[in-house]
């Protein structure tokens, strides 16, 4: 009988132990052993790592793995660089450098496609008020942020009420004539804000949401959608949902859709929303050269049902909720990986 | 090599997928064979059932289980009665007969124990309208719900007001009664078998109505554990009942809902008081009632001074959309447990034999 195959999860920090724990069930599914490991356990020849033995997860000093998940992402940046001179040679699923593809990159891959480019939120660095002021009037509501800023941080939002500028800074609302303008331009130049057209993403109830469509890979080498995920922002008067003071909640994805839309799971938006999901991932892949496995899109949907992108993560997606259906295609992937590098498959 | 052992996870109307794909990868990981079938589906000498295979459900005939996962429980229910029959001799873990133990069966066990009764609600079962507007004038505010229902269908809530008169909540609607309404209203619940019950204020900061659920299961060594607990909140202020199916029901995660709510952490006084409470009343539960189970959902509430109250013990089957992993894990291995029970492979306390390693 043939060895089954090994597979490690490969941990960079500390995380809550539910998804090592579906990735565990899944590869018991999938016909392999499995084990988790910090790069600290990694030694010459040996990894030490825990495996789950029935209910406990148990110390050991393991061989290393046939194949590894890697959960770290962080290739190519030093102080993770000897664990992957380590254990080069074997396959993973993700092999792209750390942080290569961040939200500017992704965004100029996506203008490059007619189709999936309508679903970016146009956006405009601010230099004079000129060109501001169009980009105002053509959008009525429009949102400030730093480059680089950090979970809405400084975010202003700015509307266009009878000729009147209603710029609100999550606290006060300050009103400008158009004859201000310029100095208020002056002044979000100075600080490097850029301008984004707002998109109005709330529930009935009035809480901003997004929702997480979680593609990845399966044992096909196929993109799939592995589940919906919806992020709420519980806490009022907080326009951007992921602000630090906010209380972060969700729904189930059926739910979300009868009170938003009044539609069912795999009615027509859901049906939208994935095949948009699905190009998108299979078009990201093309044009960047791929070597990932997951990517996580952040969608805002607004009365319309326009669907509009915040952003595509091609990083280390998670889940707070979604663990097994996270793992499942993730360690198929692994296992295909696996099967390749054997020259098992095409 | 022994064959694996064979699970059948017993439906008796369609649900999600996600919870059967949960307990075959949890059967995966106990080193057992699984698959689910309907009621309907139950042959004389076979099951037409689904088995996951490369993650799609196949449709496949199969033999008898050796031991079965019971999602529907409705044992000694006349629709259910023939596949109870022929499934007679397979052992399954949970053996109480359906709806069995509503829930004044249940508050009126709990009141026999003096730690558990102290977090019971208010509460009477309506059998004269004069008692209940009693009951009304002494707690201000009210529910009212059938006695066995569930999901909070059919469930009232009721505010007496300074003036006399009471509001009433159908969950969509806001009627107002005088007095003689109210009784009249009593009067033709008593024979739909309703009960009355303090209404307690659990609202997060934000003002969602909220609940917690503290999911207790039995393990594969026979032990009382609890797998998760969760919050369901009412998303929608005007609607009080969290659990009705009118509102937009919402959660977040257990961390931060501690955080956010009690200003803890995971493993804090609230969390671990909660898991305790759960745990005991589990335990006491079962010493009580003849018959098993293995399942107990536990609902609670919290009041604006941080005490919490026992909503409802669920002895049914206590589901969540979202830890379908985390129960099914326990689920499964008691369900093992319940097989080496039935072989008799168990040591002399009850635990299983320890497998000779390969």
């Amino acid at each position: 009988m043939n060895r089954k195959p090994l597979i490690g999860m490969m941990l960079g920090w500390k995380i809550p132990p539910d998804l090592p724990r579906a990735c565990a069930v899944a590869a018991a599914y999938h016909g392999a052993d499995f084990y988790y490991f910090r790069m600290s356990g990694i030694k010459e020849n040996t990894i030490i790592g825990m495996k789950l033995e029935n209910d406990e997860w148990v110390s050991g000093e393991f061989p290393y793995p046939d194949a590894i998940y890697d959960y770290t992402r962080r290739r190519g940046i030093a102080l993770f660089a000897e664990a992957y001179r380590k254990l080069e040679g074997i396959p993973m699923g993700h092999t792209i450098k750390g942080r290569s593809m961040n939200k500017s990159k992704v965004y100029r891959i996506i203008q490059r496609n007619e189709q999936l480019s309508q679903s970016l939120i146009p956006y405009m660095t601010v230099k004079d008020s000129d060109s501001l002021m169009a980009f105002i009037e053509r959008h009525e509501k429009v949102i400030f942020k730093t480059n680089g800023g950090y979970l809405g941080k400084n975010a202003l939002t700015v509307e266009l009420k009878n000729d009147v500028i209603e710029l609100f800074d999550q606290q006060y609302l300050h009103r400008f004539s158009r004859e201000d303008l310029p100095r208020l331009t002056e002044m979000l130049k100075a600080k490097k804000y850029f301008a984004q057209k707002m998109i109005h993403s709330v529930t009935p109830q009035g809480h901003p949401f997004h929702v997480r469509v979680h593609l990845s890979k399966n044992g096909q080498n196929r993109w799939t959608v592995a589940f919906h995920s919806i992020g709420l922002s519980l806490t009022p008067h907080v326009r951007v949902t992921n602000s630090e003071s906010t209380y972060r909640g969700t729904s189930t994805w059926g739910d979300f859709l009868r009170n938003q839309f009044g539609e069912k799971e795999d009615g027509p938006l859901h049906l939208r929303i994935d095949d948009y999901a699905l190009r998108m991932a299979n078009y990201l892949e093309e044009a960047s050269g791929g070597g990932f496995q997951e990517v996580a899109l952040d969608l805002g949907l607004d009365d319309r049902k326009r669907i509009w992108l915040f952003e595509a993560g091609i990083g280390l997606p998670g889940t707070s909720y979604y663990q097994l259906q996270m793992a499942l295609p993730a360690i198929a992937y692994t296992l295909y990986v696996l099967k390749k590098q054997r020259g098992e498959i095409e | 090599m022994n064959p694996k052992p064979l699970i059948g996870m017993m439906l008796g109307w369609p649900v999600r997928q996600d919870l059967m794909r949960a307990c075959s990868l949890a059967a995966s990981h106990y080193g057992a064979d699984f698959y689910f079938f309907q009621t309907r589906d139950i042959k004389e000498d076979t099951i037409i059932g689904m088995r996951l295979e490369d993650n799609q459900w196949l449709e496949k005939e199969f033999r008898y289980p050796d031991v079965i996962y019971d999602n529907t429980r409705r044992r000694g229910n006349p629709l259910f009665k023939e596949a109870y029959r022929k499934l007679e001799h397979v052992p399954m873990g949970h053996t109480l007969r359906s709806r069995s133990m509503g829930k004044t069966k249940v508050y009126n066990m709990i009141r026999g124990d003096e730690e558990l009764k102290k977090h019971l609600i208010p509460f009477m079962t309506l059998r004269e309208a004069e008692k209940g507007w009693a009951f009304i004038e002494k707690h201000k505010r009210v529910i009212l719900k059938p006695d066995g229902g569930f999901m909070g269908r059919d469930a009232f809530t009721l505010v007496l007001k300074k003036n006399g008169t009471v509001e009433l909540s159908d969950q969509q609607h806001l009627h107002r009664l005088d007095r003689q309404q109210t009784l009249d209203l009593l009067e033709g619940m008593i024979p739909l078998k309703y009960c009355a019950q303090k209404m307690i204020r659990s609202v997060t900061p934000h003002g969602f109505p909220f609940h917690i659920r503290v999911h207790v299961s039995k393990n594969g060594q026979n032990q009382w554990t609890v797998p998760y607990k969760s919050v369901t909140m009412s998303l929608m202020t005007q609607v009080k009942v969290t659990n009705s199916d009118f509102t937009y029901r919402g959660t977040s995660t257990w961390k931060d809902f501690l955080e956010h709510q009690f200003g803890e952490d995971e493993g804090g006084p609230t969390d671990e008081s909660l898991k305790e409470y759960g745990l005991k009343l589990a335990a006491f539960l079962e010493k009580k009632i003849d018959g098993e189970f293995h399942e107990v959902g536990l609902d609670l509430g919290v009041d604006s001074k941080g005490k919490f109250w026992l909503f409802e013990a669920g002895l049914g089957l206590p589901r969540s959309p979202y830890y379908q992993m985390q129960a099914s894990l326990p689920a499964i291995a008691y369900t093992l447990y319940v097989l080496k029970r039935h072989r008799g492979e168990l040591d002399e306390d009850g635990q299983p034999m320890k497998e000779e390693q390969e």
